[in-house]
């Protein structure tokens, strides 16, 4: 191993100063194209230029991906998550600025864009997203000003990679490992001891 | 593995290959230690990248001498490795070496990788550096905006990309060493070293401005012998120990 | 932001909250409707998952150290390109769990001090040593597959953020798991060099699996907030038992041997005897086994295992040499340092 992680570090004194984290960055992923695009994770960055990287990085590598969207934390805003399914109400409307409307499909869930409003503040956009998209299939929406998200589509730069990436997803190992373990015991009790498994990412 | 060794075209591949299997190696050694965690994740995955387009380019090989690409990767004997001494390098985990070091080969290989895409004779070639190309585009965006970024972020980041790059520059002409053993590199290769690195050195300058860093890159003398020639620095050969340690405590076996 | 590990208030608790607010948590969680951040929430139930998020996050972090050792000695190109990408998952899982912690009032950058000078935790299994390549395998099989089961039940917790970052971490965690099995299955499958290899790393890593779901419940954890507050979802000692149900009979045909081990000081063997306990219960239908040696586990948990130092300084020397490259990309404004 190399040196640095061979030797024991000693370190004397307290620790230098620490740094304030970055900004708040939260990205959506799709998987493929039309695709929707659904929450993914966050992260911290200092500007649009590095969260995208960031995002392209960690979380367009994680899974099969076509596009990112990316926007700051501080742009999210949040209406209230309710227990059972949002009913649409009548808020109708179409002036002001545009804004993207994110559904919750249950809590625990992944938000999930599901289109665009017009409304000029924030309170008004929440209440027409929830009466365009509400349809009693959403507990939340959340709604970002349409200008402050970042769409990366990988023309630009690259996302998704074009080498053979299966040595970093369970699927390229099922069947070599199947194999192997039949050799060795029968169907029956592999299929018992794969019960554990988490099946649906093979 | 012989008939390989003499080709002169097959070694080139080979010292392109190899300078991908070290520049990964060592970055590889990274993962979980970098500076910020989202770039520690960013650099991984290029140091993934570059592994994998060793392992490419050792396939295209494999497939053309029969050879297993593991065997071409860990298998040689260290005077039969043919990358440069930039990759060997040692960073001592000085990300500003890194960052250097990375930004100089990722702007080198993206050159070399789009000369052997328009290998007009060898389409299996061509369309195996086709896809390396847009991974090699990639890096060199993110390192590019990196060097800048870091050089203009106050004195002390600038001193410190400073630094690393008055270190790792002198070394750097050696890239477009001439590989192999034979004793007079082809006449159309040399002719592409001294365009490969006007074209190169001309791609640097122009991102060494924009971070307003200081730096002369030479044109060695052919005469000057380096890793691509097989004169590699003991430190090479110590991570060539440490890169086959599991492969040899059982040779032959399957891992 | 609120430090909570400084915070000079101490957390309400339950007792102090408001009863009518409480009551209605409370129901909800049994009802099994999931929390979400915007939700009332008891200020013990924010401290207890931000921490149990935080100790999650460094677990992480940690946890890329010993498998890290072994990326410049991977046997192949496509083991070297696997274990940087499992190790590259572990960071980005620690990225994941410290944003779930952040927003539940705790900077990142107080979370990783507190983590290299000691003043949080970590996951007990890191403080063992890696030694082999097999153990690598060992690493991959057993721990991912132990933290696979835990983690499963933890996606049915009741806190959304952890719900939704622990379904993504899981979809990694399957690939860590089946390229372990695979490399276990090439190793007992392969020379005779290779099965010493890899009973001996099986040895080392057997009871501190068995050591990973922690030390047995209190008689009454249902009642306790952790389980009752749906934190926690499955009692350890259950935990244990499907993690040796599935993996005792698997190992056996495999062909390791499950044995009794006595360690020194560094996490080497020094004598291992065959437990004799390991044998299926018919009427049970569970698998019997002997537990692992619970004063090994408090001794290293108190900071006195192998790696522990080892662990700690090796993250403090990545902190400490990162600290420019943060500065940099930072607003450049440098906060106060809490004492270390």
């Amino acid at each position: 191993m190399s040196k640095i992680r061979e030797q024991l570090i000693q370190h004397e004194g307290q620790l230098p100063p620490g740094t304030p984290d970055t900004d708040h960055w939260i990205v959506y992923t799709q998987k493929k194209t039309e695709a929707p695009f659904k929450w993914a994770g966050s992260l911290n960055a200092p500007d649009t230029e590095l969260a995208v990287q960031f995002a392209g990085e960690h979380y367009g590598l994680d899974e099969v991906c076509t596009s990112i969207l990316t926007h700051h934390g501080s742009f999210a805003h949040d209406g209230p998550c309710g227990i059972e399914p949002l009913q649409p109400g009548d808020a109708v409307g179409d002036d002001g600025s545009s804004w993207c409307a994110f559904g919750l499909p249950r809590r625990g869930g992944n938000l999930t864009l599901v289109g665009t409003v017009n409304a000029p503040d924030v309170d008004t956009a929440i209440a027409r997203a929830t009466c365009q998209y509400a349809n009693g299939k959403f507990v939340q929406f959340r709604v970002v000003p349409e200008e402050k998200i970042v769409i990366s589509d990988g023309k630009g730069s690259l996302i998704w990679r074009l080498h053979d990436m299966t040595y970093k997803f369970a699927r390229g190992y099922s069947k070599d490992v199947r194999e192997k373990w039949t050799r060795i015991r029968d169907e029956e009790k592999y299929e018992d001891y794969r019960k554990e498994d988490i099946h649906k990412h093979f | 593995m012989e008939s390989m060794l003499s080709n002169p075209l097959a070694v080139r591949i080979l010292s392109h290959a190899d300078d991908k299997l070290m520049l990964g190696h060592v970055q590889s050694d990274w993962t979980g230690l970098g500076p910020i965690l989202e770039e520690d994740i960013a650099s991984s995955a290029m140091a993934q990248d570059d592994l994998s387009h060793a392992l490419t380019l050792y396939q295209y090989l494999g497939d053309r001498y029969d050879l297993d690409p593991d065997v071409i990767a860990f298998e040689r004997s260290a005077e039969n490795y043919f990358c440069c001494d930039l990759v060997t390098q040692s960073d001592e985990f000085d990300w500003a070496g890194s960052v250097v070091k990375r930004w100089l080969m990722a702007t080198y290989m993206l050159i070399v990788i789009a000369d052997l895409s328009k290998a007009d004779d060898d389409s299996d070639l061509g369309a195996r550096c086709d896809r390396i190309l847009p991974e090699q585009e990639l890096q060199v965006l993110h390192l590019q905006r990196w060097i800048i970024r870091l050089s203009n972020a106050g004195d002390e980041a600038r001193e410190r990309m400073q630094l690393a790059l008055d270190r790792i520059a002198p070394l750097a002409g050696m890239v477009v060493e001439m590989p192999g053993h034979g004793p007079s590199p082809q006449e159309s290769c040399l002719i592409r070293r001294e365009e490969i690195f006007r074209e190169w050195t001309a791609g640097l300058h122009e991102t060494i401005k924009q971070a307003g860093l200081n730096a002369t890159f030479s044109l060695p003398e052919q005469t000057q012998l380096g890793g691509r020639r097989s004169r590699h620095a003991d430190h090479f050969k110590e991570q060539l120990v440490e890169m086959t340690e599991v492969r040899r405590v059982d040779p032959g076996a399957s891992w | 932001m609120i430090n909570a590990s400084n915070s000079a208030k101490p957390a309400p608790t339950p007792s102090q909250e408001d009863p009518e607010l409480l009551a209605q948590f409370e129901q909800r969680i049994s009802d099994g409707i999931l929390i979400e951040p915007g939700d009332w929430m008891p200020e013990a139930y924010r401290m207890g998952m931000l921490a149990m998020a935080e100790h999650h996050a460094n677990s992480e972090i940690i946890g890329a150290l010993p498998e890290g050792e072994w990326i410049t000695r991977a046997p192949s190109l496509r083991r070297k390109l696997a274990l940087t990408a499992k190790v590259q998952d572990e960071v980005g899982h620690g990225q994941m769990l410290y944003r779930v912690s952040q927003e539940l009032g705790k900077s990142r950058d107080d979370m990783l001090r507190d983590l290299v000078t000691g003043k949080t935790k970590y996951h007990n299994c890191f403080n063992y040593p890696a030694p082999t390549w097999a153990d690598i395998a060992m690493i991959q099989w057993l721990i991912d597959g132990a933290a696979i089961m835990n983690q499963k039940t933890l996606a049915d917790g009741a806190y959304g953020p952890y719900v939704r970052t622990m379904n993504r971490i899981n979809m990694e965690e399957a690939f860590h798991f089946k390229s372990g099995e695979d490399m276990v299955l090439t190793l007992m499958s392969g020379t005779k060099s290779q099965k010493k290899m890899t009973q001996a790393a099986f040895d080392r890593w057997w009871p501190v699996t068995l050591m990973f779901f922690g030390p047995a419940d209190k008689p009454n954890a249902e009642s306790r907030p952790p389980m009752r507050w749906r934190m926690k979802i499955e009692k350890n000692d259950s935990l244990r038992q499907r993690f040796v149900n599935r993996f005792a009979p698997a190992a056996q045909d495999l062909g390791l041997k499950i044995n009794i081990v006595t360690k020194d000081d560094q996490g080497n063997v020094t004598s291992t005897t065959p437990d004799e306990a390991i044998m299926l219960d018919e009427e049970s239908g569970n698998w019997t086994f002997t537990q692992p040696d619970w004063d090994e586990f408090w001794r290293v948990i108190r900071g006195n295992g192998p790696c522990n130092d080892h662990r700690l300084s090796l993250r403090r020397f990545s902190y400490e040499q990162g600290g420019w490259v943060r500065k940099a990309v930072g607003s450049g404004t440098i906060s106060t340092p809490p004492a270390a």
